[in-house]
């Protein structure tokens, strides 16, 4: 018997009405899983190896994570096990493993998948120009250094006490009296001295002891 | 079947309000406030997000807070201004998002209070400077000294003592906390004083600190 056309039309309203329910369920599941998260990508060659980000599964493509410290872990039969360490921040990050190939089978793999590598380190690369970039934003005072005038010279370095690599130690030459202006021009630019780790050369504390 | 339609609409509507409402809901957070010893109220405030870092604007008064207590509050940036006889009357900001959070009304002494407490204790400090390092004594002279926080905290810039006015040198920095009754000198004299190497004293203080000058 052929449904009639309120009953199709009936049909078209409950599937209309389950759909958008749907959407919206999703939608705010969505929603509440990725608050306080942010957007990670993962890219891994061999795209079958098992990854995980503190010992939990992850598939490679995008997830979300809340920022902070994470264990990454790679493994597959023929490959050499990849871990890193990564700190996941509140902007874009992307976790890229190319894994190094150990059994003969994986190394024919590999060889005949270098466009996969290519793309991958690809990536990679702009990760690492992104990283250049995210340490420039969370030491933006780093823009206007070197910064040379007649009576001071103002500089940075890494601090190699962070292991995150993204501190930085300015670095103040300058002879007495003029080391304050260094500093003033510190303040200048907007900056307040007491949140850097300001080291002066060629300077002996008289208080030190 | 236009009753159909009419329902139709209606369970959507009420699903995406629904929907819309529970959003609403789940982003509001328990707000607990711990008031200091000499805080006596507070009075909590909305920024208004056009005016978010600019205090001279005032944000929405939200309510009175009278005591210790727990307030519900939906994700933003919000400050309270203390209230109590000796206390510091400056705005304490904080932001809730996403989460129940603690905010701390513990503000410093204001600065009336904190003048009169300094010429009580000026002695009593530059004799444990100069105990302590005694090169205050014979080479430098404090200057701009001044209690921060609830008047156990010191700070004052140390100037060379020079023959010639002109003789321009560097001067130092110097941070003292009162504890069990006595003050102390806080590492040692610096030329500015930061953060990363004086972890134990309030941020707030070193800045002050920072911004004396000759």
């Amino acid at each position: 018997m052929e449904p009639t056309q309120a009953t199709k039309l009936k049909m078209v309203i409950f599937v209309a009405i389950v759909v958008i329910l749907g959407v919206v369920g999703y939608a705010v599941v969505t929603t509440l899983n990725q608050r306080g998260k942010v957007p990670v990508t993962i890219s891994i060659v061999p795209e079958d190896a098992q990854v995980t980000v503190n010992g939990v599964q992850m598939k490679a493509g995008e997830t979300y994570l809340k920022p902070g410290g994470y264990e990454i872990k790679a493994t597959k039969e023929g490959f050499a096990d990849f871990n890193l360490s990564k700190n996941i921040d509140s902007v874009d990050n992307t976790i890229v493993v190319s894994m190094t190939p150990e059994s003969k089978e994986a190394q024919e793999w590999v060889a005949e998948n270098q466009d996969k590598y290519q793309e991958n380190e690809a990536i990679g690369g702009e990760e690492a120009q992104e990283t250049g970039e995210e340490f420039s934003t969370k030491n933006p005072i780093v823009k206007l250094l070197p910064h040379e005038s007649l009576l001071y010279t103002i500089g940075y370095r890494s601090d190699l006490a962070d292991p995150s690599g993204e501190s930085i130690i300015i670095e103040i030459d300058a002879e007495e009296p003029y080391r304050q202006q260094a500093i003033n021009q510190i303040s200048e630019w907007g900056y307040d001295p007491t949140d850097f780790n300001i080291k002066f050369r060629n300077y002996k504390n008289p208080f030190a002891s | 079947m236009k009753k159909l339609i009419i329902i139709a609409i209606s369970i959507i509507v009420i699903a995406i309000i629904s929907a819309f409402a529970f959003m609403q809901v789940s982003s509001y957070h328990k707000v607990t406030f711990a008031f200091g010893d000499d805080v006596t109220g507070a009075t909590l405030f909305r920024i208004k997000e056009s005016e978010a870092g600019n205090h001279e604007i005032a944000g929405d008064e939200i309510q009175k807070i009278t005591a210790a207590s727990e307030v519900s509050l939906q994700n933003g940036g919000y400050y309270v201004v203390p209230e109590g006889e000796k206390v510091s009357k400056s705005d304490i900001s904080f932001t809730v998002a996403d989460q129940d959070t603690t905010v701390d009304v513990k503000p410093g002494y204001s600065d009336e209070f904190l003048k009169s407490a300094y010429a009580k204790e000026k002695p009593a400090i530059e004799a444990a400077m100069k105990q302590a390092l005694p090169l205050i004594a014979s080479d430098y002279t404090p200057e701009q000294g001044a209690l921060y926080g609830k008047a156990d905290w010191y700070g004052a810039i140390l100037t060379k003592k020079v023959a010639d006015p002109r003789d321009e040198r560097d001067f130092y920095r110097i941070v003292m906390h009162k504890a069990n009754g006595d003050w102390k000198v806080i590492n040692q004299p610096e030329l500015v004083l930061t953060s990363a190497q004086f972890k134990d004293v309030p941020v707030e203080i070193l800045r002050s600190v920072n911004k004396l000058t000759r």
